[in-house]
């Protein structure tokens, strides 16, 4: 049983100069409890994915899908206020700057208690109750006092806490993290992921953990989707993408971050993959990586399609698919 | 003789409150002292409110420090004289953390470097010119790039504008506060490469601002780990990151995301759960992991361990043993 099934969902911009494709033909699955990571450059459409599944999409989007399955019902037949009400029950999303997804107005208990009102109700004692559960559960050492205060008087990571006690207040079967800790220091960032992590074991949540850094997917997730220019360009499980990466972009994300045991050695240089991510209303003909990509080919310039490697997952490549049964080569650094 | 020497440094801020409470100072950072050969790469490390910044701040002369001297090439800079400060801070240039902010929308790329040849050099309009072009093609852009605005490029070439600003001065020191932080992930290595080629070709030296463990392992030459606006570990790249002694250090690297957990024996930090600081003791004391009631009555002074470490902690013997 799919906790979660994307088929072929397509996210469209409506600007004044004409319509630009932002995901095209997404197609994803997520079981029960399992940590999906969603990695991918800014501008290449994660965020974006996200804020489908919510529906959350800005009124100068649109989305089409065969079917977004969440739990056994399907999305796309739904109207959209019985959408809204679905969504809210079954998933919650945790955005990335604290400070900003909190309303500074607020106080942290009122806050909490808007979402406990809307989910469970029931009178003032009970909700209350509920509110220093959730707090205790994810983590705040004093939830009488941190009821009282506003956000401005939490930490980063405090406030973060309370974003994710927020959104696990309607008992989500899905959480999505978009980016939850790209604002936090690395200290506070790990007991926020680990914590993240150890929720989503105990209840049974499954969790999609959208970010830009691949050592932190490699260490929490059990499948990544790597995602470029609105394009799934790889999907498999994670020790398969570490240990032997199939697509050029993600061997070039691998090979690009400096890892902890590498030292500076005059005239040594790291690998960079040259330019930039193409703007929507630029994309190039053919694969979108081409014009960036060190091993393209004359065959490039044709649509690739994502096809399934067996033992290992789906790669948008060509070239990765033809050399795929022979074992790869080992990284060249 | 090291090329930059800093000795004791003290900032402290004084806040306007409307209280009447005799006690509104805040100790941004404590008795910071370090050295740094010329041509070489001193990264600094903490969390965000540990002083990474205001130590920079301090060094580049937008604020004067409280007490302590800052030596740069066998020479005392003196922040109450305007004119000697012109001079001497020529030298030091800074790039700083997101290039959509620290480039002005409305000027060309040309005005913004040509700014700093303005105030700084005796040049002509043409050598200015010539020196513009010579400084963007040395960051990997092209000459006719100075005709246009920031916002026509994306974050990895504003942060090459931004290199470049600081470069044309022909600088010895170049103060780095996190310039890899606002950046992609496959733009980070383009950045960083960018930064090592120049050090080589130019001898600057960086003083490298970061939280990312993994990007200053591969830059530096040594590192001051900071914490509450204490130094509570100094030394070589190879002896911090081989054996790091302090309790903070460690959680730091436990932290640290990577591919093979290689410091997963590292305990992380305890959540405090009061907000303020001792007064005496430790001042890493109330996360410590390992902390003890001697730990909250003394403040350590930083031992120096061999060859120029230096570690602030009363027990780190104590810990080398349990390993």
């Amino acid at each position: 049983m799919h906790l979660l099934r994307l088929e072929n969902l397509s996210v469209t911009y409506h600007s004044n100069n004409g319509d630009f494709p932002i995901i095209e033909r997404l197609s994803l699955k997520m079981d029960m409890g399992e940590i999906l990571g969603i990695v991918g450059e800014s501008g290449s459409g994660k965020s974006i994915l996200a804020l489908a599944i919510m529906g959350l999409l800005s009124p100068k989007m649109s989305m089409r899908a065969d079917y977004i399955n969440l739990d056994g019902q399907d999305l796309m037949k739904m109207s959209h206020a019985q959408r809204a009400a679905y969504v809210a029950s079954k998933a919650a999303i945790i955005f990335q700057e604290p400070q900003a997804s909190l309303n500074p107005c607020y106080s942290v208990s009122s806050q909490l208690d808007e979402t406990i009102i809307l989910h469970q109700g029931g009178n003032n004692k009970l909700r209350k109750s509920r509110a220093i559960n959730l707090l205790e559960s994810v983590g705040v050492t004093q939830p009488e006092t941190v009821l009282k205060m506003y956000p401005h008087q939490l930490s980063g990571g405090m406030n973060q806490r309370v974003a994710i006690a927020i959104a696990l207040s309607c008992k989500p079967r899905l959480l999505i993290a978009d980016e939850p800790t790209t604002a936090l220091d690395v200290t506070i960032q790990s007991q926020i992921i680990d914590l993240l992590v150890d929720l989503s074991k105990a209840e049974d949540v499954g969790l999609m953990l959208i970010t830009h850094d691949f050592a932190l997917l490699s260490e929490n997730t059990d499948r990544v989707g790597v995602i470029y220019s609105g394009q799934l360009m790889e999907h498999a499980a994670t020790e398969n993408i570490l240990s032997c990466p199939h697509h050029p972009y993600t061997k070039a994300l691998l090979d690009s971050i400096p890892q902890l045991g590498d030292r500076h050695i005059k005239g040594s240089r790291m690998f960079a993959l040259e330019g930039n991510i193409p703007a929507i209303d630029q994309l190039p003909v053919g694969c979108r990586l081409g014009p960036r990509c060190p091993q393209a080919e004359k065959l490039c310039v044709k649509n690739q399609k994502l096809k399934t490697i067996e033992n290992y997952g789906k790669v948008r490549c060509h070239v990765a698919i033809a050399h795929s049964p022979t074992q790869p080569k080992d990284k060249t650094s | 003789m090291s090329f930059l020497s800093v000795q004791n440094l003290h900032k402290t801020y004084k806040l306007k409150t409307l209280s009447f409470s005799s006690n509104n100072n805040i100790d941004a950072i404590k008795n910071i002292s370090f050295n740094l050969d010329s041509g070489k790469t001193l990264a600094i490390v903490g969390e965000s409110g540990s002083g990474k910044s205001t130590l920079a701040r301090q060094i580049i002369g937008i604020e004067n420090p409280t007490k302590g001297k800052i030596i740069l090439n066998g020479e005392e800079l003196n922040f109450k004289n305007r004119e000697h400060r012109k001079n001497r801070f020529k030298d030091i240039r800074m790039i700083f953390q997101n290039p959509y902010e620290s480039l002005n929308p409305k000027s060309r790329i040309g005005t913004i470097l040509e700014e700093a040849l303005l105030i700084n050099t005796p040049l002509s309009t043409k050598q200015r010119k010539l020196k513009i072009e010579k400084t963007l093609t040395r960051v990997g852009l092209l000459p006719e790039h100075q005709y246009r605005y920031p916002h026509m490029f994306p974050g990895g070439q504003r942060q090459r504008i931004a290199i470049a600003r600081a470069i044309i001065l022909d600088p010895k020191l170049i103060i780095a506060d996190e310039p890899l932080s606002a950046l992609d992930v496959s733009i980070q290595a383009q950045i960083l490469n960018l930064l090592q080629e120049l050090q080589e070709e130019l001898g600057i030296s960086y003083l490298f601002i970061s939280h990312d463990l993994n990007v200053v392992e591969h830059i530096a030459d040594q590192v001051i780990v900071m914490f509450a606006g204490e130094i509570v570990e100094y030394g070589n790249i190879e002896q911090i990151f081989d054996r790091p002694l302090h309790p903070y250090t460690q959680a730091l690297f436990a932290s640290t995301p990577t591919y093979m957990n290689r410091f997963s024996h590292f305990k992380k930090t305890k959540l405090s759960k009061s907000k303020f600081q001792l007064e005496n003791g430790c001042c890493f004391a109330q996360k410590c992991p390992y902390c003890e009631e001697r730990c909250k009555q003394e403040h350590p002074d930083s031992t120096n361990e061999n060859n120029g470490r230096k570690v602030a902690c009363l027990k780190y013997q104590g810990l080398i043993e349990v390993e």
